[in-house]
């Protein structure tokens, strides 16, 4: 993990262009060597990928039902919580309610038909019921979505500071290049 | 709520840079007396914007900024909101910088 500038700057007046490189992991990248305070008038990054592709839905056929809201599988990390579930055995507006590992969660309530294995769950992203959201009571879906990696600037210092797309993940998720503009120290 | 632009541009040719600031709630960008044509208009977010964490993950958006390629006025839309239709107005305060051609 290092963030790297580019050697050759490039003035013009009183401004100045850098460029460099992040790694995946990176966190900040700190400009005040380059421009004076609140001097960054301009910052972007070109991120190598989209690091993550958010679904609408997906099927698991690896899954395993008891009469209980407790379900296992096989490992798959794309589940997660308030997921909708549809499959056999699965009541009607039936949620994930709880990530227990990788190969098991919690739903939200018990599944009927006996002991199935590898049975197909379908999971969707959505709520179902949810009143005063746009349209009340209404299965609200989402389409696929491809996020990738932003940054935020602290005006006063010149510090950028990289931010998955994914709230959850602290600093960038993939490596890219980025360009910054401003006035010069 | 107010756009500002900062008093000395930077000229370089024919092509202008001018730089300024949006307040949170600021929904469009007005430069035409600047320029008469944009060629880029980069945003500068102080903090990002967060989604409803009831739906999908908890995921960070910037606001977006869009521009009308006849009046050359630039539109601010926030970053997010998966619950409704695009809300107008930015999320978060922010710097911006405008690349074009003087008018």
């Amino acid at each position: 993990m290092a963030v790297t500038f580019e050697p050759r700057t490039v003035a013009f007046g009183d401004m100045i262009i850098v460029r460099g490189a992040y790694e995946a992991g990176d966190t900040t990248i700190d400009l005040s060597g380059f421009f004076r305070p609140s001097g960054v008038e301009m910052f972007d990054m070109t991120p190598n990928a989209a690091h993550a592709t958010i679904s609408a839905s997906f099927t698991d056929a690896t899954v395993d039902t008891t009469d209980d809201p407790t379900i296992a599988h096989d490992s798959n990390l794309n589940i997660e919580r308030g997921m909708v579930v549809i499959g056999t055995g699965v009541p009607l507006s039936s949620t994930v309610s709880v990530i227990t590992s990788a190969t098991a969660f919690e739903l939200s309530a018990a599944t009927t038909g006996g002991s199935l294995t590898n049975t197909t769950f379908t999971f969707a992203h959505g709520i179902i019921g949810i009143v005063n959201v746009n349209d009340a009571g209404v299965y609200f879906n989402f389409p696929d979505a491809i996020i990738e990696d932003t940054f935020t600037l602290a005006d006063a210092t010149n510090v950028i500071t990289l931010l998955s797309g994914v709230k959850t993940t602290a600093g960038a998720k993939t490596a890219g290049t980025f360009m910054a503009m401003g006035r010069r120290g | 709520m107010v756009v500002t632009f900062d008093t000395k541009p930077t000229t370089f040719g024919d092509r202008l840079i001018v730089t300024g600031t949006y307040a949170v709630d600021d929904a469009t960008i007005d430069a035409t007396e600047f320029f008469s044509e944009i060629h880029a208009c980069f945003s500068m977010p102080t903090a990002a914007t967060d989604t409803d964490t009831r739906l999908l993950r908890d995921l960070n958006f910037a606001d977006l900024f869009t521009i009308n390629l006849t009046t050359n006025i630039i539109t601010i839309t926030e970053g997010s909101n998966p619950r409704a239709a695009l809300t107008a107005g930015a999320d978060n305060a922010g710097k911006f910088m405008i690349i074009g051609r003087r008018g």
